[in-house]
Formats: C-alpha cells, sequence, structure tokens
C-alpha cells in the first residue's frame, strides 16, 4: 500500500512539474487553442490549402455572395488560397441556392469523403429567403457564406464572429469574418 | 534564435525531469484486476442511446440557423409542436442533383482510386444533395398541429449529410421521449430540378421537418439535440432548468 502511495506521488509530482516548467516558458509552446479542430462534427478537414469552388446553376444571380466568402474572408485574412471553377467531383466548394428546412439559413456537408480525416468536396447551400428575414440583407447573406465556408475547412461555431448562429448582431466586419482563434487554426492545418 | 533565458532554462529542466518521472512511473503502474490497464479497455458503443443517434446524425453536417428565440417566437414559426417518443427511425427520402457531376472528376480517376474503398463509395453518392432519416413518433401532447392527435405516429424528417450511410444510423436506433418542434414541408421542392426518391414505405404527407433548435430528445441527465446545446435554451428561453417538463411548460403558457 506504501508502495503505491509513494508511486502516486510521484507521478503526480512528476505531472506537476510538467505543468509548472510550461507555465514558466511563457505558454507560447502550447498553442491557443482551446477547443477542438475540425470542430464541424465529423472530424475532416479539406484536402489542401488550395480551396476551389464553382457555382451551380441555381447559385445564378448569387455569384458576389459566394466569391465575397471564397475571396474576402478565406484568400484574403488565411493562408488559403481560393480558385474559381467550373464543377467536378473535386471541386472543393460547390454553392447550391434551395429551400433548406425550417429556421436554416445555409448548409454544408461533405459530400465527397476521401478518408476518415479528409473530406474532398464540401456541398454549400444557401437559403436566401431565410436568410432575408429581418434587416441587413447584405450583410446576412455574406456572413451565412463565410459561416458556411468555415465549417469546410473545419471550423465550430462561436459566438464572435461570421462563425455565430443566425442573424447579424450588425452590420460590422467582424460578423463576416473569422476570429483570429479561427484563423490560427486554419492557418496551423494549412 | 530567441536567447534561452535563465527562467526558460529553469523551466526546460523542469519539463525535461518531470516527464522522465511521469512516464517511468506510468510505465510500471499496477495493472487492473483483469490484467489490462484501464486504457486498453476497447471503446464500446452504447447502442439505444440518443446521444448515439445525436453523434452520427450530425456528423459533416454544419449549419446556420435562426434560432428560435424563445417560447412564444416557437409557437408563432411552428406549424406543430408535439411531445412524444421516438419508437422507430428509417431510411427518409433522397434528395439528388439533377445531373451527375463529371465522374470521377477532373485530376482524379479510378485508377487513382483503386484501394481506397472509402474514396470509391464515396463517388457513388456524388450526386446526393442531401438524404433524411425518418424519426417515427408516437405522440403523447400535441401543443400545436391541426389532424395531429394524441396516440398518432407521424414521421419526423431530419436532413442528413450524404456521407452518412443510413446503416450507420440504423446502429444507433433508440428509444427516447422527445420534444418537436416543426413546419410541415409537404410537397417539399427545394430547388429546380431535384429529383426526389421516395421510400415506397413512407407517407407522402406530412414531411415534417424540426428546426435545428426544436428537436430535443432526453438523453438521461439531460437533453440532447443534433444541432444544438441545452444552455442555448437556457440562455435564450430564460429557463432555470433545461428539461422537457420545462420546455413544454414554457410552450403551453405561449400558446394560451
Amino acid at each position: 500500500m506504501a508502495e503505491l502511495h509513494r508511486r502516486r506521488l510521484a507521478l503526480v509530482g512528476g505531472l506537476a512539474s510538467v505543468l509548472l516548467g510550461v507555465v514558466l516558458w511563457g505558454g507560447d509552446v502550447v498553442p491557443a487553442v482551446a477547443d477542438t479542430f475540425p470542430g464541424n462534427y465529423d472530424g475532416r478537414v479539406a484536402d489542401s490549402y488550395l480551396h476551389t469552388y464553382c457555382f451551380l446553376s441555381t447559385f445564378s444571380g448569387y455569384e458576389a455572395v459566394g466569391h465575397y466568402a471564397m475571396r474576402n474572408a478565406l484568400d484574403n485574412t488565411t493562408q488559403m488560397t481560393d480558385v474559381f471553377q467550373s464543377c467536378t467531383n473535386n471541386t472543393d466548394v460547390w454553392f447550391q441556392r434551395a429551400n433548406l428546412s425550417p429556421g436554416v439559413r445555409g448548409s454544408r456537408v461533405c459530400s465527397v469523403p476521401t478518408s476518415s480525416t479528409v473530406c474532398n468536396r464540401s456541398t454549400i447551400t444557401l437559403d436566401f429567403a431565410e436568410i432575408d428575414r429581418g434587416s441587413n440583407d447584405w450583410h446576412d447573406r455574406r456572413k451565412t457564406s463565410v459561416h458556411e465556408v468555415g465549417h469546410s475547412v473545419g471550423l465550430d461555431h462561436d459566438t464572435v464572429s461570421a462563425m455565430i448562429s443566425g442573424e447579424v448582431p450588425s452590420t460590422a466586419l467582424v460578423w463576416r469574418r473569422y476570429s483570429n482563434h479561427d484563423i490560427a487554426h486554419i492557418n496551423n492545418q494549412y | 534564435m530567441r536567447r534561452l533565458t535563465t527562467r526558460r532554462i529553469l523551466a526546460l529542466g523542469l519539463v525535461a525531469i518531470g516527464a522522465v518521472v511521469a512516464v517511468g512511473f506510468a510505465a510500471i503502474r499496477t495493472p487492473a484486476p483483469t490484467g489490462r490497464s484501464v486504457t486498453d479497455e476497447p471503446i464500446v458503443e452504447v447502442s439505444g442511446d440518443p446521444r448515439t443517434f445525436v453523434a452520427v446524425a450530425r456528423r459533416d453536417l454544419g449549419l446556420d440557423y435562426e434560432p428560435l428565440r424563445d417560447a412564444v417566437d416557437a409557437t408563432k414559426r411552428a406549424d406543430v409542436i408535439v411531445r412524444g417518443t421516438v419508437v422507430d427511425l428509417v431510411d427518409g427520402p433522397v434528395y439528388r442533383f439533377p445531373e451527375k457531376p463529371p465522374l470521377p472528376g477532373a485530376g482524379a480517376s479510378q485508377e487513382d482510386l483503386l484501394g481506397n474503398d472509402e474514396a470509391l463509395a464515396s463517388y457513388e453518392t456524388a450526386d446526393i444533395w442531401f438524404t433524411t432519416t425518418v424519426l417515427w413518433v408516437e405522440v403523447g401532447e400535441v401543443l400545436r398541429g391541426d389532424g395531429i392527435e394524441a396516440g398518432d405516429r407521424i414521421p419526423v424528417h431530419v436532413l442528413r449529410s450524404p456521407s452518412v450511410p443510413f446503416s450507420e444510423v440504423a446502429d444507433t436506433r433508440f428509444r427516447a421521449d422527445g420534444l418537436f418542434i416543426m413546419t410541415d414541408k409537404t410537397r417539399w421542392q427545394p430547388f429546380d430540378g431535384v429529383v426526389i426518391e421516395w421510400p415506397e414505405s413512407l407517407p407522402d404527407h406530412p414531411l415534417l421537418m424540426p428546426f435545428p433548435d426544436g428537436l430535443w430528445l432526453d438523453g438521461g441527465d439531460e437533453l440532447v439535440a443534433i444541432h444544438a446545446e441545452p444552455d442555448e435554451l437556457r440562455t435564450r428561453w430564460g429557463l432555470d432548468t433545461v428539461g422537457l417538463d420545462a420546455l413544454v411548460a414554457a410552450l403551453r403558457e405561449a400558446t394560451d
């Protein structure tokens, strides 16, 4: 019994030393990430830093909303690169417009998983009738587009960025961008 | 190159010593009575638990949704609100794009995918927009909904990612009480040209779909949902406790 007690004390002491050392170091060897990544419920990330995208015919007239998410939010603020192309099965993101289930403004599914950790193709669907409820439609459309692209690269919901659920709280740019925390996740991954 | 300060040298030393001590004693820890260490125990999937169902149902599926602000908002936006028991789940309608995408796609070939069974399987479902799972719910109480009575069995359609085969969902079959805040989407045509494969065994109406934060299942110690967390309701709806009884009471009060 005494032997077991000594072992436990030593184990606890050793782990405490590790913790103390990490704290003394200043914390910059440990990424400031408290949440899981990918946090999109599936454990899958996009296949590379190159995020290609296309618009299905149903998305006609709404192209600016898709370009905004891929260029202004993803490409311009992270190390990922967007490329617009015609839709093929290897295009990373298909944009689609549809009438979704009640209350749903946008959705993202992994349509072509190539392994248990990688999604080769996501389909993003936006329901503009649902998004346009309330005010600030221009901002809301872009926010939801940015939000779903965020899911396609592995982001989870939060309450401080475009990954918030629902209408934009204001027209501030912060609601159409990813948080610095999430940008760090993206840049670490890709 | 960052200079190592005395403090950091001390920190590195502590980490190294601590790691050696911890790893050493972990290696000689007393084995569990079974002769296997606790960490070697296989992870057993518990069937019949709504939490297992939820974990599968939301895989590969991310939504942006407008939350139900409170019970009054829920009663305004919903066509049907019932409390009931999930008694079965079945594969639901499949919604396909009108045309198949170029297969296997630019830059890849069947040869590229040989040996990767999951990738090949995924290409077979690449023209699916959404699949669905249908929960059969035995109604206990109707809070809102014309033509629905206690004792009825109603189909509740839930969106599912094409990448999640129904066989995985079927393995999670469970029986649990729940609350369902829904709209009637009968004859739903989500987009022009959609190709709908409707299972013969499934009635074509009603097509009831829950709000993302309108499907709550009794998970034992707490409620579970596919796309929402109980804490969201606690804050938004102003509830002290989030349980089926509390939600139903709030909805009853809102409908009065």
